[in-house]
């Protein structure tokens, strides 16, 4: 059974109502409200309906389902009764499918992934982009005569321009907007507004969509809520259904998935909303508002529940965010930026816990401040390669602001004798499989292309020979030497065949090599008679495919089946050729469905990671670097990313502007100044960054900056980040006082 | 005299309609006897059975079928009736396909000029599909335009965005009526219509037509529509006598606008009731399930007890699911159990559920009965080949030949291997899809001998056929004649060929009556259509169950084939889709809103009990239609990876559960 710390047993005792649960990291929120949903569903206060448990990713799904079942399972209970375990996408499209036809959504409805709206994103801006090739120039700074004119409109027609209006997609339809409505709006502003433009785009992207029947990620909330406020019975419904709802993560939620687990619950329902404002970290990538959880725990009917006692780090490493935090609050030289921590201070477990925090017989924190960006991370390399070797049984990990840098990295890591592991590559093996039957499809739809078959060979089918040269170059020579056709369909026979792979192939691997020409030549004879669907389906079943790389398969194949319904003239050529279109949804399937079984760093392997990436991990050691006024601003007056140079300085971050102009539209409050209060907002999801950063350490934290940033074609001076400087005089101090003990 | 057999499935309802039938025909032969059936398959299967020693005339019937009869024997009548000069000597009928063909071709027309169904998010194919349907309804319920209208407004209530686009709706169907009328071919919807306002009202016609019959069966009377019930009603007013069956756990038609409820409402009252309460296609504890599953589901009582449920298969991936389902199926088998004994039934059999099942059972030396065994056309290499080669004699109709379909056809004419045959498309595809002279590609040898010989025949005889301005059916038979007869095609081959040649007759017979259309490039439209999925898309090619075969079908498809009695044990599978509770409404139409019953009301309580007695009469007869027991199978993520919550997993919770997922 398990045993509750401080202010988890408090969160335990829950029987009903609104309770918010500010937590920090390590506080083991999954654990208490895992414990919290079991204790529910096993005393019946759940009633007939169900606990619902909403979080943000899939690893999350997985632990969450698996705690719940194992504490149900420990009291004799069946592990998959009385509760559901939903992302918020996959709640919203729960919602949505009860009834789409209530707000005009035709029931088969096709969902499309991230990289297909970027796809149709990308050619509506396009063709809005030939269609109005001076006005959206209209804010450059540079002339057209001028040097880097036209590197900067380049940049800017084919990435700058393309975030911007992406993102404004994402926000306008937070905002409930249709076609219609932007429309009207667009034509009550000025033509060259940034607001206008975006508008312009979103109708025509609204547009296709409706007319091709398909919803993307952001229509799934958006729709769903709509649905419940049109619909009070069904709202009724659903609140019979989920007599429980908690969320995980709360800290990343938005006001529209608010507003659906507030209509869910009901107003004298139950909600339990878990989370920690300080590790707010994705409102730059998602529609994440911490303002959302933090209004909630302020409301009067909301009882809260802290969790301040945490057992992840050494008392050292807790004193140092810590620091951060007070420094935040009381010091931080932008006043509007001090609220952007709050006041929660971590504090360790007591030492009688059963799992006690990690006590380290020296001062485990250090620091240091390199000449260059290079420097820097080949220190960084070779110190956490040594931290390995000397210390198989920590975990390690490394992190970093950018996927750049941890491919950098990657580079200097492969010098040592070190295990490391990228995590965004995690998935990279698990995805071979999509890789490999994509060259697969190329060579069946063109059986006789010998680059496609050799890329096949080496992959696929007999990779381990290519690790042999004098096999690999005899492989090589007999290809060369005969076509496709003389090997798997010898016009005289297949003595004829035996005959000339004896010739380049030694007798030990023959036996192998021509089991593999049998195969292939099922393959081949399948690839004529089959619909590419099915010939998937086959393929797998002949590789004899188990589990998820079975599942991957399968789900391709109904991509595929899907893609062939609308393309009924489609046969094998079409479908290699379109592969790298659809290639990004299958690896969505795949990574989802590896995701469930989360991610736990392995001892004596160096995980390398973006810092946002690494919210919800943990290691022994980590490194984190980089923490520079580049990444890390503290002034207004410091450099800011989402602002682009090239644009005049009052035009130049058109989100930020085309967001306040909409605001001023929706609440007729003018922002004063739009591009100060993204500057803010950017200092304050940074310092946030770098407290997560922080609290991923358990024994051991190494910070470090550095002056100078270079890159492949060219270096810029850069400072300290200022909370780095605070932080290393902290270190300093608590150091000296060791020293002093 | 009316007689109602009323029981469940399996209760033996048709049988005792059929033994009247025979008796009454050895009596007084079969030709003043009418019988309506439920479907195409239950009329054959129906004609199939009757003795050769009765025969008459055999006047068997579905609804639809009937109707189509009349309207073309009338048909000079009616067209006395109708508005517009062209007038014709009989009507052209036009099946679903190409209604909804010509309605998806108004709606994409309409929507590129940007003035309507702005705020629905549907293709023009999906929204086309529910005006043809809202005409549907509308018939089968005799209902005018006006009345339409308005139900369709009470429907959207104060929802001005509905509002309007009902009304871009109604303008629509009212166009294509105008222009199915001005062109005298004839939908679902019109035949309907036509018969009911010109036939049904007119003396002559109903003298004639009381005369006619003196016993009337009507089968399956819970699955009728509005329109087949007053046909019925009146012929019973006027028959000697009437037989009737009515399962009341079975209004498994609603959405096609079957009207249990109207039923009883017409005819109970008019007749004798007889109550079958025996099952023969059931046991005492698989009718015990039924009927705890009802009260479950409506009262949302406790969990069931039942000893019918035999076990639950729970896994966490689909495709897991379905193997392990495949092996408990084959040592049920290997317990003696007979295939075709078996059935798993699914919402949505999907291709990856299809093929997982079907292997699986072949490697373990089993057949599949696949309900759903069609094939697209063009996965069908004979039918592909015959696309082909016509593509290739008319390079000017620019339409492009695909990559593979020329290999396919290559290797399929020429007997070739894949290797051999994908050189030759590529060859051919370089030379601007003009099949090279081999000498000047130095292909021969490559090829082989015999090989090169059979190209060099394909070769001179696809020139031999260009220009020849052949219409595309002539050219077909010509190919499949000369070229692909040779080649031992299988039945399924040859029927497929024969489907694509008469496809297009009844495509250019539909066309040739809408002078709107292009007539001169009708081979190419023809090919154009297949190729974007808009005809002839799919080949039915199906035999007769047998009993070494295991069944794989939908629930509807399971219940309404006539040729499957009852089995031993039920798979139900992916029990937690959505689909077991789908609702009838769409976002453009709604069988219920056009019914009898409509009290201008339609909310989330309403649709929820829909859905849930049409889950409830799907269950109760599917188990009906089974003796020893039922397993429940299910996968926590679907193949899209979404996690499945529908609700018949909830309900189909029982105690004493044995879970089959080591």
């Amino acid at each position: 059974m398990i045993e509750l710390r401080k202010g988890q047993d408090e969160v335990a005792e829950y029987k009903n109502g609104y309770m918010a649960v500010p937590a920090v990291p390590g506080a083991g929120k999954t654990t208490v409200l895992a414990y919290l949903a079991a204790d529910l569903i096993a005393n019946e206060t759940i009633g007939s309906g169900k606990l619902l448990v909403v979080t943000y990713m899939n690893s999350a799904v997985a632990n969450f389902r698996n705690r719940i079942g194992n504490y149900l399972e420990e009291r004799g209970f069946s592990r998959n009764r009385g509760y559901e375990v939903r992302t918020l996408h996959s709640l919203a499209l729960n919602i949505l499918k009860e009834k789409p036809e209530n707000i005009l959504i035709n029931d088969e409805f096709e969902i499309i992934d991230p990289s297909s709206k970027g796809r149709i994103i990308g050619e509506i801006i396009d063709g809005w982009l030939r269609a109005n090739p001076k006005r959206s120039l209209k804010h450059f700074s540079y002339h057209s005569s001028e040097r880097g004119y036209d590197r900067a409109e380049q940049r800017w027609k084919e990435k700058d321009f393309y975030k911007f209006i992406k993102s404004m997609i994402s926000y306008l339809k937070l905002y409930n907007f249709n076609r219609n409505k932007a429309i009207s709006l667009k034509n009550s502003l000025k033509k060259d507004s940034y607001l206008s433009w975006s508008l312009e785009i979103f109708g025509n992207y609204d547009r296709f969509l409706h007319q091709e029947g398909m919803l993307d990620f952001d229509d799934l909330i958006i729709q769903a809520l709509n649905l419940l406020k049109k619909d009070t019975k069904l709202q009724n419904r659903l609140s019979d259904k989920f007599t429980y709802i908690f969320e995980d993560e709360a800290q990343d939620s938005n006001h529209v998935l608010s507003e659906i687990l507030e209509i869910l619950a009901g107003e004298d329902g139950n909600l339990v909303r878990v989370g920690d404002s300080n590790q707010s970290i994705m409102g730059t990538f998602t529609s994440a508002d911490p303002e959302v959880f933090r209004s909630f725990i302020e409301r009067d009917k909301v009882t809260k529940k802290n969790i301040l006692y945490s057992s992840r780090s050494t008392l050292d490493i807790i004193n140092l965010a810590n620091h951060l935090v007070s420094w935040v609050q009381e010091e931080h030289p932008v006043d509007m930026c001090r609220k952007s921590l709050e006041e929660k201070y971590i504090q360790p477990v007591p030492s009688d816990d059963s799992a006690p925090n990690p006590v380290a017989e020296d001062y485990t924190i250090g620091y240091k401040t390199f000449s260059n960006s290079k420097k820097e991370i080949k220190n960084i390399a070779e110190q956490a390669a040594r931290h390995a070797i000397n210390n198989p049984d920590n975990t390690i990990g490394i992190l970093v602001p950018s996927n750049y840098t941890v491919d950098d990295l990657a580079g200097y890591l492969s010098e040592f004798d070190v295990e490391y592991e990228k995590v965004s590559n995690r998935y990279k093996e698990k995805l071979k499989i999509i890789k490999d039957y994509r060259s697969l499809i190329n060579f069946l739809a063109e059986p006789h292309n010998n680059s496609y078959f050799m890329v096949c060979l080496k992959e696929i089918f007999l990779p381990n020979y290519f690790g042999d040269k004098e096999i690999n170059d005899s492989i090589k020579r007999l290809f060369s030497d005969f076509n496709l056709e003389d090997i798997f369909y010898p016009i005289g026979g297949a003595h004829e065949n035996k005959n000339k792979i004896s010739n380049f192939i030694p007798t030990t691997y023959q036996a192998d090599f021509n089991k593999m020409i049998n195969e292939i030549s099922y393959y081949l004879d399948a690839s004529i008679t089959l619909p590419p669907d099915e010939l998937l389906l086959f393929l797998a079943e002949r590789m004899e495919l188990k589990e998820e790389k079975l599942a991957v398969i399968q789900n391709m194949a109904l991509n595929i089946k899907s893609e062939l319904n609308s393309h009924p003239d489609w046969k094998l050529k079409d479908i290699a050729d379109e592969f790298t279109r659809l290639q990004d949804s299958f690896e969505r399937f795949a990574k989802k469905i590896y995701e469930r079984k989360g991610f736990e760093p392995k001892k004596g392997v160096i995980t390398i990671t973006t810092v946002h990436k690494a919210k919800g991990m943990e290691w022994d050691t980590v490194f984190l670097s980089y923490l520079t006024d580049d990444y890390y601003p503290s002034t207004i007056e410091d450099k800011f990313r989402g602002e682009y140079y090239y644009l005049k300085d009052e035009y130049s971050n058109p989100k930020a502007m085309a967001k306040a102009e909409l605001e001023y539209y929706l609440n007729e409050e003018k922002s004063k100044n739009p591009k100060k209060i993204a500057r803010i907002e950017h200092i304050s999801e940074r310092l946030r960054l770098l407290y997560v950063g922080i609290t991923r350490a358990e024994k051991n934290l190494f910070l470090s900056a550095h002056k100078k940033i270079i890159y492949d074609n060219g270096s810029k001076k850069v400072g300290e980040a200022l909370p780095y400087k605070i932080l290393t005089k902290f270190i300093n101090r608590e150091k000296e006082k060791y020293e002093s003990e | 005299m009316l007689k109602i057999y009323k029981g469940p499935t399996g209760s033996g309802k048709t049988t005792i309609l059929k033994n009247k039938f025979k008796d009454i025909s050895l009596d007084s032969g079969t030709d003043k006897n009418i019988v309506f059936l439920k479907n195409a398959m239950s009329v054959n299967e129906w004609r199939n059975s009757i003795d050769l020693k009765y025969l008459g005339i055999l006047n068997i019937f579905t609804y639809f079928g009937f109707v189509q009869k009349e309207l073309r024997d009338k048909w000079l009548h009616i067209e006395k009736n109708l508005k517009g000069l062209k007038k014709k000597i009989e009507p052209t009928f036009m099946n679903v396909e190409t209604a909804h063909f010509v309605m998806s071709k108004y709606v994409a027309k309409k929507r590129k000029n940007n003035d309507i169904f702005d705020y629905i998010n549907a293709t023009s194919s999906q929204i086309a599909v529910q005006l043809i349907d809202n005409l549907n309804y509308k018939a089968m319920n005799c209902l005018n335009f006006n009345e339409m209208e308005k139900r369709l407004m009470d429907w959207a209530y104060g929802d001005q965005e509905k509002k309007d686009i009902f009304r871009e709706s109604m303008e629509i169907m009212k166009i294509f009526r105008d222009f199915c009328i001005k062109n005298r071919v004839v939908d679902y919807s019109l035949l309907v219509d036509l018969y009911n306002k010109f036939l049904l009202n007119d003396k002559k016609y109903l003298s004639k037509l009381r005369k006619k019959f003196n016993y009337l069966f009507v089968d399956n009377l819970e699955t009728t529509v509005p329109a087949a019930q007053k046909l019925f009603s009146y012929l019973n007013k006027f028959t000697k006598k009437a037989y009737m069956t009515f399962n009341p756990e079975a209004g498994i038609n609603r959405f096609f606008g079957g009207n249990p409820v109207l039923a009883k409402k017409n005819f109970f009252s008019k007749g004798e009731i007889v109550k079958l309460n025996r099952s023969f296609t059931s046991s005492e504890e698989s009718r015990k399930l039924a009927n705890n599953f009802k009260e479950r589901v409506l009262k949302n009582g406790n969990k069931l007890k039942t000893n019918y449920i035999k076990g639950e298969i729970d896994t966490e991936l689909r495709g897991d699911m379905f193997l392990k389902t495949a092996e408990k199926v084959v040592k049920l088998i290997q317990n003696g159990i007979e295939p075709g004994e078996i059935a798993l039934i699914a919402p949505n059999i999907d291709k990856v559920m299809e093929f997982t099942l079907e292997h699986y059972f072949e490697k373990s030396g089993y057949k599949t009965y696949n309900f759903k065994n069609s094939k697209r056309l063009l996965d069908i290499p004979f039918a592909q080949a015959l696309i082909t080669l016509t593509l290739l004699t008319n390079l000017n109709w620019n339409i492009n030949i695909d990559y593979s379909s020329l290999n396919q056809t290559m290797n399929l004419l020429l007997d070739l291997d894949p290797v051999r045959s994908s050189l030759l498309a590529e060859e051919i595809f370089k030379n601007g899809y003009i099949l090279p002279e081999l000498n000047d590609i130095a292909l021969r040898e490559r090829l082989g001998f015999n090989n090169s010989e059979k190209y060099d025949y394909l070769r001179t005889w696809l020139e031999e056929q260009k220009n020849k301005n052949m219409e595309i059916s002539h050219f077909f038979q010509l190919v499949f004649g000369e070229l692909l007869a040779p080649l031992s095609p299988s039945d399924e081959d040859i029927l497929a060929c024969r489907q694509m040649i008469d496809s297009f007759k009844k495509f250019k017979n539909v066309v040739e009556s809408f002078k709107e259309f292009n007539q001169k490039e009708l081979g190419k439209d023809f090919i154009e259509m297949i190729y974007n999925g808009t005809i002839a898309a799919e080949v039915l090619y199906q035999n007769e169950h047998k009993r070494d075969e295991i069944i794989l079908a939908t629930p509807y498809k399971f219940l309404q084939s006539p040729q499957i009695n009852s089995v031993k044990y039920l798979f139900l599978l992916d029990i937690s889709s959505d689909k077991w509770l789908q609702s009838i409404a769409k976002e453009l139409s709604n069988p219920y809103i056009f019914s009898p019953q409509w009290e201008n009301n339609w909310d989330d309580d309403l649709d929820q009990s829909l859905r849930k007695i049409q889950l409830i009469e799907f269950f109760q007869s599917m188990v009906s239609k089974s003796k020893k027991g039922i397993y429940i199978n299910d996968s926590y993520l679907n193949s899209r990876g979404w996690e499945q919550e529908g609700k018949l997993y909830d309900w189909l919770q029982f105690q004493n559960r044995e879970v089959v997922n080591d």
